[in-house]
């Protein structure tokens, strides 16, 4: 779990520090503002990268120069040009654990130091498009790995990776022992109308839905028993046939990386890193927005740290209509925006909704409804 | 000047310019076709003529839990499928049974939400506008041949005073009403 992140002179931020809540985090800000950039930061520095502990400086620099895809492929063009000073890194975590990483504008290794404290685990990042097709491409039998890496950022790669993973992947049998999960995978499932499934090195589309357990299989005492433990979901196909996942909605895909991590163990709510999420309302349709928003807050209640960047209204006003303070939800909006002076990206955080009535995003729906009026009423 | 209050007690006091061709359609103590629902006014401007509903669940006299289960009302469609829509049915064959139908109609409902930010107003609006629009248009299983309402839009206590800025409306309770809520 991250606790904070201090950029300086690195790509567009001259000055920008930020403390992040242990529940879920949203940054929005209009395009440009470096909202991608800084979860990237967030995933090279909680990556094992940053902690190699011989080779770190070129491990780090080679993740940088990955992750950003500098025009020279050298670390030093990420150093914001203009500054006076080297570019720094750093981010410190709940456990104690903090790194900082350094480098001039000509450097091809970043110098790292790290204090032993406490351990960090690795962030899982979700770009904006969707991987689940990517996986096949990696996990063929001779993937040119070079051609790959020109075109996708390791943002891509590392999530490719971590889902082509072997878990343990029996998702129903994680609902049936585990109460966390049977408020999530249900929800996830039935949102999509069915599952993805790592077989031979490529995912497929099982349709089908969660449904609670018959009861004509209990008796009436196991039956009230049951309700009082927990209701009992089980997954039933639909049809025999599996879909090739390029044949499902983009949309789709994008609940089912969500879901294929949580089968196979790369998001463990409260053991792995922060969960760091570019856009997702990209491609998804905006109804399935408030059952992926119910999803997130309950992947955060227990104990999932989730940083989000956003541009969406819609996503926004659905977590400040469902989050619970009475369930202990935490949700703090962090909002980037230019200084209208020195052109710097500033930030402005608070765990109250109503930023975003300041931000770009409701503006842009005032400006809308104004244009809108003007239409109807005629009135140029 | 004249002004106009769409019910005795209401809060919403608009001051109207001589001139201008307005009349209240929802009339008070008078005799009204059975089970015509009505809006409130009827503005004549030279192209078109507003159809306009208020809704005020702002007002200060209204009980808390009542605003509550207004706003409530209003998200869940509930406002705009059994009033706003009927009003702008009944209206229309009204005006056209009357022979006042020769320019379009657009339908100006006036949501008083005073309560929320002008942006968030703004944003709350946007997504109701086009809901009522759609409504309107597509009453049952299928949708009306003819256009009635030509448009339609939904404005806040600001943005009224916005676009006509010689109709104001201002908020303003009645010296029985004001001397009630003191009581």
């Amino acid at each position: 779990m991250i606790s904070k992140l201090h950029l300086k002179n690195f790509i567009a931020f001259t000055d920008l520090s930020i403390d992040f809540s242990p529940g879920i985090n949203i940054v929005i800000g209009e395009n440009g503002t470096g909202k991608t950039q800084l979860l990237k930061a967030i995933l090279a520095l909680s990556g094992q990268e940053a902690r190699g502990e011989d080779a770190a400086d070129k491990q780090l620099a080679r993740k940088l120069c990955r992750l950003y895809h500098p025009l020279s492929d050298q670390v030093g063009e990420l150093r914001r040009a203009g500054e006076r000073g080297e570019a720094m890194l750093s981010a410190t975590f709940a456990s104690g654990h903090e790194i900082t990483a350094q480098f001039s504008g000509n450097a091809t290794v970043v110098k790292v130091s790290a204090n032993t404290q406490g351990e960090a685990s690795p962030a899982i990042f979700i770009p904006t498009k969707e991987v689940l097709s990517l996986v096949r491409g990696l996990t063929a039998e001779q993937p040119h790995l070079p051609t790959i890496e020109r075109i996708f950022d390791d943002g891509y790669l590392d999530l490719a990776n971590q889902l082509a993973k072997e878990g343990t992947s029996d998702l129903d049998a994680k609902v049936q022992l585990d109460p966390r999960f049977a408020s999530i995978v249900p929800r996830l499932t039935n949102l999509i109308d069915g599952q993805y499934l790592l077989e031979k090195g490529r995912f497929v589309f099982e349709a089908g839905r969660y449904v609670e357990k018959d009861a004509a299989t209990r008796s009436k005492a196991q039956h009230a028993q049951m309700y009082q433990d927990s209701t009992e979901w089980r997954f039933m196909p639909s049809s025999k046939q599996h879909l090739s996942s390029g044949m499902t909605a983009e949309g789709f895909r994008k609940i089912g990386v969500l879901q294929c991590l949580l089968s196979n163990g790369s998001l463990n709510p409260g053991i792995t890193g922060p969960l760091l999420w570019d856009e997702p309302e990209s491609n998804l349709n905006p109804k399935l927005m408030k059952d992926l928003v119910q999803v997130l807050l309950e992947l955060a209640r227990n104990g999932q740290q989730i940083i989000l960047a956003t541009h969406d209204y819609v996503l926004l006003k659905w977590f400040d209509l469902l989050m619970d303070k009475g369930k202990g939800d935490q949700v703090a909006f962090h909002r980037l925006y230019r200084d209208s002076v020195n052109g710097d990206i500033q930030r402005e955080s608070q765990s109250d909704y109503a930023i975003v009535a300041r931000s770009a995003i409701s503006s842009a729906f005032a400006e809308l409804y104004d244009e809108d009026v003007k239409r109807a009423l005629g009135s140029d | 000047m004249q002004t106009y209050r769409a019910e005795e007690n209401a809060e919403l006091l608009f001051s109207f310019p001589d001139g201008l061709g307005w009349s209240e359609l929802d009339k008070q103590g008078v005799k009204l076709p059975v089970q015509m629902k009505l809006v409130d006014l009827v503005i004549e401007r030279e192209n078109d003529v507003l159809l306009v509903e208020i809704k005020d669940p702002s007002i200060s006299t209204c009980p808390e839990k009542e605003r509550n289960s207004y706003l409530k009302r209003l998200e869940n469609n509930s406002v705009l499928s059994q009033e706003l829509t009927p009003k702008a049915r009944g209206s229309y064959l009204y005006l056209h049974l009357m022979e006042r139908d020769s320019k379009p109609f657009k339908y100006v409902v006036l949501l008083g939400l005073d309560a929320f930010d002008s942006d968030r107003q703004k944003a709350l609006m946007f997504g109701f506008k086009d809901r009522l629009l759609a409504d309107i248009r597509e009453e049952s299983f299928e949708a009306w041949k003819r256009k009635h309402i030509a448009d339609c839009v939904v404005l806040s206590v600001e943005s009224w005073n916005q676009q006509f800025p010689e109709w104001q409306v201002r908020r303003e309770a009645t010296v029985e009403a004001a001397a009630e809520a003191t009581q």
